[in-house]
């Protein structure tokens, strides 16, 4: 519950996270969850506007929606493998969905890790902290 | 500084200068100076810049290289034809998109005192911002 799975609220202080949600509240929900645990966190609504993110500035890990209007999050993720590291290719990817028999499929294409929804908050910022920062912080 | 130490802090006090025309950019760079505890004040051209130095005072220079009209060599010309007094020796850092020239020499040899390329490293951007500021980091 809440008090066991409180995170620290600097526990993700120096992480870039991007997140890519077509949908506005899932969106901000997943964004206010990462601000609130320290990260540094760039909402886009798109592939593309992911994509034009990724060109500005590297991130350390990515937190995509699979069901993204227009190109999938499967797509993305794929080009985002395609991205050379000074392109800012490398980097941590989460797939999100409402599925959890879509698990499989996000890894196959490329995921490190799969949510389902609904997200549980401490279980999300545990899962950036261990894939970005090998787990210092979600001890 | 790493992961390990808190980077919020890193840019607390000080003013950056922000000169981006690209809209998308300009708001990404000005969250991540935000988040590590920078005051920004965003333009988006280098004349809009030179007039912002006529009215406050910052403590470093961050600039897109290539803009439309006048670009960050422009605006680095006129900062450096500025006295001391005026902003004329403030620290400035370039930064140029993927795949455009990355002349270091030439943006040195220009008034620049840091040259990074896009995408940039946050976390390295505020490293460089402090340490020109002359902020221990």
């Amino acid at each position: 519950m809440a008090a066991e799975g409180f995170f620290s609220v600097d526990s993700l202080a120096g992480v870039h996270a991007l997140v890519v949600d077509h949908d506005q509240a899932c969106r901000d929900l997943l964004s206010s969850i990462l601000r609130y645990c320290g990260a540094l966190v760039t909402p886009t609504a798109s592939s593309k506007e992911a994509l034009n993110a990724m060109s500005i500035a590297k991130c350390d890990v990515v937190v995509i929606d699979l069901t993204l209007r227009g190109e999938s999050g499967a797509d993305l993720i794929r080009r985002i493998r395609r991205l050379k590291p000074e392109q800012g290719g490398v980097v941590r990817a989460i797939a999100v969905s409402g599925r959890s028999e879509d698990r499989d499929a996000a890894m196959g294409a490329g995921f490190d890790a799969h949510l389902t929804k609904p997200i549980e908050p401490w279980a999300l910022c545990r899962l950036v902290s261990t894939l970005v920062l090998g787990g210092r912080s979600a001890e | 500084m790493g992961r390990t130490e808190l980077p919020t802090d890193i840019l607390k006090g000080i003013h950056v200068l922000l000169v981006e025309d690209d809209d998308d950019a300009r708001a990404l760079l000005q969250t991540v100076l935000r988040y590590c505890g920078a005051l920004v004040t965003a333009v988006a051209s280098a004349p809009e810049a030179v007039q912002t130095m006529q009215r406050v005072r910052p403590d470093v220079l961050l600039s897109d290289l290539a803009m439309p009209h006048q670009d960050g060599y422009w605006l680095i010309r006129e900062v450096r034809a500025l006295p001391p007094e005026r902003g004329g020796d403030m620290p400035a850092i370039a930064i140029t998109a993927f795949g455009h020239p990355h002349d270091v020499g030439r943006t040195l040899a220009a008034g620049f005192q840091a040259h990074l390329r896009k995408p940039v490293d946050p976390w390295e951007l505020a490293r460089t911002i402090a340490s020109l500021a002359g902020r221990r980091t």
